[in-house]
């Protein structure tokens, strides 16, 4: 088992938050659990080797993805829907990159994968390892970034 | 002197925020072009007299720090000016990258942290031409 940060669903959150605003000048908000029913989502998930091993997949409303690829280039309208998973992709890449150095005191190179779509829930894995899970709101939608840890 | 540059990157929202960044930021550019991965920009930098070369570091056939040891092995391409942008900053990943004589950005950055990493690499003056006051990220 990793050795990993006493707080990680604060800097879980505090990365996510980050990486939302200063990407696509969306603002998340935690929230206690996903909402129920959940809303139609889309997700993408990178796996991740060096000094912690695990994955990571974010999860999204559908209806926030056109948006939140629209401001990352700063159009008017959303892209086509393969440059919307892009963004998607490039946003957990991101939060994926900018958190696991803060999650251990253990210095190493971090290689994070291609990120690959998520579709059912059953895809967001956890099993035997260590599962972190962050709920958010996101301007008016709903976001998830689960943290699996070997 | 306006540049000409190459933005490697597999990810086509990652290259158009790139490329964004570029304009907004005022630096000067002849030309812009565009590479999946590290293979595909060895092409091109066979090609094209590029000035400047932008790489992310995860992509697949060629990853940006293949690309760099590339770069730096082959004769006519060892001076190019080269910036590797990735989210993963690691002291020891950053250590690596400027070993080997390229700066490091992480993601997301900001319009004048790109345009000064360019400016002082190219040497050129830091006089913004461009909508630089924006203070977006990418």
């Amino acid at each position: 088992m990793n050795q990993v940060a006493t707080h990680p669903k604060t800097l879980i959150f505090e990365a996510c938050e980050r990486a939302f605003s200063d990407s696509a000048f969306m603002m998340a908000a935690p929230l206690d659990s996903a909402p129920d029913p959940e809303p139609s989502w889309a997700g993408m998930k990178v796996h991740f080797t060096g000094p912690l091993v695990g994955e990571m997949t974010l999860r999204l409303n559908r209806d926030l993805i056109g948006d939140l690829a629209a401001n990352f280039i700063g159009a008017d309208e959303p892209p086509a829907e393969d440059v919307q998973n892009d963004a998607l992709g490039e946003l957990v890449n991101i939060i994926c990159g900018n958190l696991l150095p803060d999650l251990t005191d253990e210095e190493g190179v971090f290689d994070i994968t291609h990120p690959e779509p998520v579709e059912t829930a059953a895809e967001l894995g956890g099993g035997a390892g260590q599962v972190h899970d962050v709920y958010m709101s996101i301007d008016d939608g709903f976001g998830h970034l689960r943290v699996v840890l070997e | 002197m306006a540049l000409n540059v190459l933005v490697t990157d597999d990810s086509k929202i990652m290259r158009a925020a790139i490329i964004r960044t570029l304009k907004m930021a005022g630096i000067p550019v002849a030309e812009i072009h565009q590479a999946e991965n590290g293979q595909q920009a060895l092409e091109v930098l066979d090609q094209q007299d590029i000035d400047l070369l932008l790489a992310d570091i995860n992509m697949p056939v060629m990853n940006g720090e293949e690309l760099l040891e590339q770069v730096r092995s082959t004769p006519a391409l060892r001076p190019l000016d080269v910036i590797v942008i990735s989210s993963e900053a690691s002291p020891a990943r950053i250590r690596r990258i400027e070993g080997r004589g390229a700066c490091f950005i992480k993601k997301p950055f900001k319009p004048n942290e790109l345009r000064r990493t360019v400016m002082r690499l190219t040497g050129e003056s830091d006089e913004p031409g461009g909508d630089s006051s924006e203070d977006a990220d990418f």
